[in-house]
């Protein structure tokens, strides 16, 4: 009986359940999705490097889901609270029939178990074919040919089949727990129930407005002046932001409508007045979720905006670090690389090119140069106060930038330039090329002459940042028994397409030759790297893929949640609201002016939490730029678009979506 | 006289061929300016659909009425609504006060949906406030108040728009006796100092004696009409009963 009754509700009231069921079904969507991402690898032509990439991938998305599964249950637990207060009258009349308390759970959990395997169902099936889709995204990204067939993740499907019971489970507990809570008399009049507020004074919410500004703007400058060092205050600035942006929300309707107040031309124009209380009235129940909903935006649009701009930074980094077809990298200063070349016994068939590349240490530490730089924090930062910077020949210098396509440059003896490969450094550099400062070098004194630099790389190399801080000097200056810091064997092949192969070789002579260095006991640690073109080229773009999907991933769930929210909390609200837009009606507003009031209603909602998300991802941006510069110089800029052209298709249509649904319900 | 409201053989019908209600049947009455007018009537004798005709909520199936000799029957769907805030305020049975407002903004709220320059808002109300003694609970919400201060604020903004007519529904529908009684003696004041036309649709006689004239309907017609004249409010209250009773409505609309 009890079953049939649950039946009959769900297949009575579907359209209450509709949001539920959707909110639900998109869960296990994407969590399905994401979750089968390695079965991708069953119809990608992948090679080693990208195989460990997508393991790598599918690790961290296994990790994230875990978080993305708490952030679903919030969601889907919110998703029910809103059914349960919608059907309070009904819960009321069951209990007022003489049904116990633990029959009316049973129809409850009946309900949502119908409910859950539905969804759960709906969910999966569009998971296998939505992974279908994700499946000729990464074969773009990774540049391979898919050969395509069905793809279904068995794992992932238990997975999230796991996950969701759980959830589900915690559900009917919830809802058993407040059914506990209710009393009869106000399950029967649930309707007219007014929310108490929690502030009652006005001025109080007032004061917390400027508080939480003030906390908002503290938090802002906090990450702003850590610089890179934000990252270990993460713990202060999420405890100053989150608090402050809670605050924020929970006395924003108090100070508007103070605000406005002050203002009779406005509080008394048109419904102003009515939708400003509206608002005030309901924010016990909406601040939470709208200080929710603005972080996750935050999330969101961080994630999208550094997610799209990785993959163009990287691809940039690729073009300047693989001009060579190969590239042997040696820090052992025990060993010199010529020496090393002659001990590989390298087949030289198959080179067209070759030329060394010697980085010397300079007699000077970072120290000596700090009085020309204006913001030490980087520097300081890494710890390299002590370290030497490095010179490299005025010769190599020429080859390295005649290789690129750049013109050589003439020095004279007490001459130098200066430059980086590293675009962290840019701003270092370009103070210390702006003081034009002379050093004092191996016992000689030059003055830096260069007006601007090109980053330049000593070879094919997965190391962005080789050359760190770099004095170019006349080759006699430097002294000629002085072991370089590191050296780069660069070569160019006949065949640019017989990499793979030169490769195989190499590797196999350098293994070898490892061999008998590791025999020989007196041996330092050989430190070197073997890397072709290809190499670089298919690691750097990994870590775009993997960087770029998490991030997409993440963000889109954020977007998606935070959205799904507002709109179930504004459609639950409008059927509360039905009576006073009828009382409106009946004392002569028109229709215009009704649909108005909602519009500015549903726009303080969306709008508001969009907008201090918006400021807070972009101070959070960047602080991820100065962070993220290691990677490459970044165009926040043109990611920003990006992103915001996502959130405003996705948010801005759900937005008018629930506007369009309130006013159905409203104007009816 | 000026007639502010004329009614003219209205009629009503509610189903089908096969089934024709008719919840009025001819009706033709006229209220003049600064009257109070009751209409009494057992359920479903069609008081109510008559006060949605002459509110512009429903349409006439044939007939006619004027309001300001203006004939509502044949206006425009977007013009009614124009119409209904300008010429006219409504008391409910329920109040219908918006409880996130309070009482002075619930009242000013009648002025701003017709678009009134804010500046003159403020007076306004004060004015309208100080006429029903309801200016100590201007700032307080509808949760705060009792039953009888609710439906005062919710006459004072029936009032404040100067409505050529203010429709009551069943005013004293939701109150006790003492609060009743102090919102008839409002309305009667209103009546008498400001002479405001009101139309109270009631099935109470108490509310019905402080009316000044009184039509009766039985299923969709004029059954009868009571003038008080000069008798006291005990004696016109005594004819109502004797009235109602004839009417033959229900046992405990008679008291």
């Amino acid at each position: 009986m009890y079953f049939n009754l649950a039946l009959q509700n769900v297949k009575k009231s579907y359209k209450d359940f509709l949001i539920y069921f959707l909110t639900l079904a998109f869960s296990v969507c994407l969590f399905y999705t994401f979750n089968s991402f390695q079965a991708q690898e069953a119809v990608l032509d992948l090679n080693a490097s990208q195989h460990d990439v997508l393991v790598s991938i599918q690790q961290l998305i296994k990790i994230l889901s875990f978080i993305v599964a708490m952030i679903l249950a919030f969601l889907i637990i919110y998703a029910n609270q809103f059914l349960i207060k919608r059907r309070k009258k009904e819960l009321g009349i069951y209990t007022l029939l003489g049904m116990p308390k633990h029959n009316i759970s049973r129809i409850l959990i009946y309900e949502t178990f119908m409910i859950g395997l539905i969804s759960l169902a709906t969910g999966i099936i569009f998971g296998i074919l939505a992974s279908q889709l994700l499946s000729v995204i990464t074969a773009n990204m990774f540049e391979v040919t898919l050969n395509y067939r069905f793809i279904f993740s068995i794992d992932a499907m238990i997975f999230t089949i796991i996950v969701f019971s759980l959830i589900f489970i915690v559900i009917m507990f919830f809802n058993s727990l407040s059914l506990n809570h209710y009393k009869l008399i106000d399950l029967l009049t649930a309707n007219r129930k007014n929310e108490t507020l929690k502030i009652k004074n006005i001025w109080l919410s007032v004061l917390l407005f400027i508080i939480s500004i003030g906390l908002i703007g503290y938090t802002y400058h906090y990450a702003l002046s850590k610089g890179i060092d934000a990252l270990f205050h993460i713990p202060m600035i999420a405890a100053c932001g989150i608090s402050g942006t809670v605050l924020f929300f929970m006395s924003l309707s108090g100070f508007l409508l103070k605000f406005t107040q002050c203002s009779k031309q406005i509080y008394f124009r048109k419904l102003n007045m009515f939708v400003l209380r509206q608002i005030n009235s309901s924010i016990n129940s909406n601040f939470i979720s709208m200080s929710v909903v603005c972080l996750m935006l935050l999330f969101s649009i961080g994630a999208l905006a550094t997610g799209s701009n990785l993959n163009k930074t990287i691809n940039n980094t690729i073009k300047t670090s693989t001009v060579y077809d190969y590239s042997y990298t040696n820090s052992n200063q025990e060993r010199p690389i010529e020496q090393i070349k002659e001990d590989l016994h390298v087949d030289m068939s198959m080179i067209k090119e070759d030329f060394f590349v010697h980085e010397y240490e300079a007699d000077q530490s970072f120290e000596t140069l700090t009085p020309f730089i204006k913001d030490n924090s980087i520097i300081q930062s890494a710890n390299q106060m002590d370290e030497p910077y490095t010179v490299l020949p005025l010769s190599t210098y020429n080859q390295l930038r005649k290789d690129r396509g750049l013109n050589e440059v003439d020095l004279k003896i007490n001459e130098a330039h200066i430059f980086t490969s590293s675009d962290m450094m840019t701003t270092i550099i370009g103070d210390i090329i702006d003081a034009h400062p002379t050093l004092h070098l191996y016992g000689h004194d030059v003055t830096i002459t260069n007006d601007d630099f090109d980053y330049i790389q000593g070879g094919t190399t997965i190391q962005t940042a080789a050359f760190i801080v770099t004095v170019v000097i006349c080759d006699d200056l430097i002294p000629n028994d002085l072991i370089p810091l590191n050296s780069y064997w660069n070569v160019k092949l006949n065949d640019p397409d017989q990499q793979d192969q030169f490769l195989e070789k190499m590797n196999e002579a350098v293994n070898a030759y490892q061999d008998t260095l590791a025999q020989d006991e007196n041996s330092a640690y050989h430190t070197f790297s073997s890397e072709t073109a290809n190499t670089v080229k298919e690691n750097s773009k990994g870590t775009a893929v993997l960087l770029t999907y998490i991030g997409i991933y993440l963000g889109i769930v954020f977007l998606i949640a935070s959205a799904v929210i507002l709109a179930l909390q504004q459609l639950s609200q409008a059927s509360d609201n039905v009576a006073r837009y009828q009382i409106l009606n009946k004392i002569g507003a028109e229709k215009r002016m009704l649909s108005h009031a909602i519009l500015l209603q549903m726009a303080i909602y969306f709008f508001m939490p969009l907008l201090l998300g918006v400021i807070h991802s972009i101070v959070g941006i960047q602080v991820v730029n100065i962070i993220i510069q290691v990677f490459g110089e970044s165009d926040i800029f043109g990611a920003s678009m990006i992103a915001g052209s996502i959130i405003l298709a996705v948010y801005g249509s759900y937005f008018l979506v629930t506007y369009w649904g309130s006013k159905r319900i409203l104007l009816k | 006289m000026h007639a502010i409201l004329q009614v003219e053989d209205i009629e009503k019908y509610y189903g089908n061929k096969g089934n024709l209600t008719k919840a009025v049947d001819h009706i033709t009455f006229q209220v003049e300016k600064g009257e109070f007018v009751g209409i009494m009537g057992p359920s479903g004798s069609g008081k109510t659909t008559l006060l949605n005709c002459v509110s512009t909520i429903d349409t006439v199936s044939s007939g006619h009425i004027y309001i300001n000799d203006k004939d509502i029957t044949a206006l425009k769907r977007n013009t009614l609504s124009k119409f209904r805030r300008e010429e006219l305020g409504f008391i409910f049975q329920d109040f219908n006060l918006l409880d996130t407002l309070t009482a002075y903004e619930n009242i000013a709220m009648a002025l701003s949906i017709q678009k009134v320059k804010p500046k003159t808002i403020k007076q306004r109300v004060e004015e309208v406030s100080k006429k029903l003694n309801i200016e100590d609970v201007l700032q307080k919400y509808p949760y705060q108040m009792s039953g009888g201060q609710k439906q005062r604020v919710a006459s004072a903004r029936a009032l404040i728009t100067n409505p050529s007519l203010i429709l009551a529904d069943e005013p004293t529908g939701a109150l006790d006796s003492k609060s009743s009684r102090m919102l008839l003696d409002s309305m009667e004041k209103l009546n008498q100092e400001y002479h405001a036309t009101i139309m109270m649709v009631t099935h109470d006689a108490f509310s019905a004696s402080y009316a000044k004239r009184i039509l009766f309907i039985k299923d969709g017609r004029i059954f009868n009409e009571l003038i008080r004249g000069n008798h006291t409010r005990k004696d016109f209250f005594n004819q109502i009963i004797e009235v109602v009773t004839l009417l033959g409505g229900d046992s405990s609309n008679v008291l």
